[in-house]
């Protein structure tokens, strides 16, 4: 038996972050913003 | 030594007389329907003959017995029911039994209808809407089937419907909530078409329909038109009650609930709510929102089966004012258990 939970995703063009389970975006992080790619995201590096 | 028998035969006649009462010979010809056989030797006789079995020894009846139920001693006429499959005609040879045929009748009643687990009766009037009456089934005691509790509630259940082959209700049941004594009339739930004169039923012991129901309810399905948006629902949450499954203290599966938000707008922000008591107090259990056009318009709300034991209330609002009165549906299935 289950319950239904509304299934939501980001969006590049939205800061929303609804209430539901989120499932993936195909195209990976930079589907939902172009900055977030792999040389941007390294361990051991500050965001200031 | 040869011990003495102290046994003796009965001799013919003693076994005759101990098996009948009356040997005779028809002397007129009795009613055309077959119910009557006339003997001018038991005029001036007294009343041996009621309640006994007459034995046809010739004739087209031949060998057929029926029980005697009246006896007149003026015409020396005997009438017995049921009759006989034809007439008894004048020169026909009888025999009075020493079988009290009406006593068989109890025991046929105490065999096939008064057991308690189940009653077998025709239906013999229909008095009123959602009742039957069933006349082999009256004096039983009045208000014995009389009950709200859907615990101790027996069942109608229709074996054969007497207008044709599997005709509506034949098949269903139904909880029997009323019973008077006088006429045997019972008040059930409404089948999906009335019973009538003539069909069979059997009022069947709530453990055994509690059984019976696992089969499972029909599918319940429909709509409704409310204030979604300006409305306020029985938990005093905006929005309105949609459909309440299942009752109070009666154990059920819910296995699918689906609600349909296809008739209001898109781009409506539409919420979900379920409310059943526990430990005697109503609780929210279940609240989620979803977007009309962004999610599927049937939403599977219970997916699966799930045991509850008080009702479960389907509450539904949307954000946008153009909703109220729209039509939000729903699809559900009930298991007793």
């Amino acid at each position: 038996m289950s319950l239904l939970i509304p299934i939501r995703s980001l969006s590049d063009t939205s800061i929303d972050y609804k209430k539901g389970i989120h499932r993936g975006n195909p195209l990976g992080l930079p589907g939902i913003d172009h900055d977030l790619k792999a040389e941007h995201i390294k361990f051991g590096m500050l965001l200031e | 030594m040869v011990m003495p028998s102290f046994h003796r035969a009965l001799d013919r006649d003693a076994i005759l007389r101990a098996l009948s009462s009356f040997y005779g010979i028809t002397t007129g010809d009795g009613d055309p329907a077959g119910d009557t056989l006339i003997c001018s030797a038991l005029i001036g006789s007294n009343d041996f003959v009621s309640t006994k079995t007459i034995l046809l020894q010739s004739g087209d009846s031949i060998y057929e017995s029926k029980g005697a139920t009246v006896f007149n001693p003026l015409t020396g006429q005997i009438t017995v029911s049921p009759a006989f499959s034809s007439q008894v005609i004048a020169g026909t040879a009888f025999y009075v039994l020493n079988t009290a045929a009406i006593a068989i009748t109890p025991i046929l009643d105490a065999i096939t209808m008064n057991q308690g687990l189940v009653y077998y009766g025709v239906v013999t009037g229909v008095p009123g809407a959602n009742q039957f009456e069933i006349a082999s089934l009256a004096g039983m005691g009045e208000a014995k089937f009389s009950t709200v509790v859907p615990e101790y509630q027996y069942h109608a259940f229709v074996l054969r419907d007497a207008s044709g082959p599997g005709a509506a209700p034949q098949g269903e049941s139904q909880a029997v909530t009323g019973y008077g004594s006088v006429t045997g009339t019972f008040t059930a739930n409404p089948f999906s078409a009335p019973v009538a004169i003539g069909d069979e039923i059997l009022i069947i012991h709530p453990y055994l329909a509690r059984i019976m129901n696992l089969y499972g309810y029909p599918p319940a399905n429909g709509n409704l038109a409310a204030n979604w948006n300006s409305g306020v629902a029985t938990s005093g949450n905006p929005g309105a009650d949609l459909v309440t499954l299942g009752a109070d203290n009666v154990k059920n599966k819910v296995n699918s609930l689906l609600v349909d938000i296809s008739g209001l707008t898109v781009g409506a922000t539409i919420t979900v709510r379920l409310f059943q008591l526990v430990n005697g107090v109503e609780r929210e259990v279940y609240s989620e929102t979803f977007v009309r056009g962004t999610d599927p318009d049937g939403l599977w709300i219970i997916n699966g089966t799930v045991g509850i034991h008080e009702a479960l209330r389907v509450e539904v609002h949307s954000n946008n004012a153009a909703d109220d009165m729209a039509i939000v549906g729903y699809d559900y299935m009930l298991e007793a258990m």
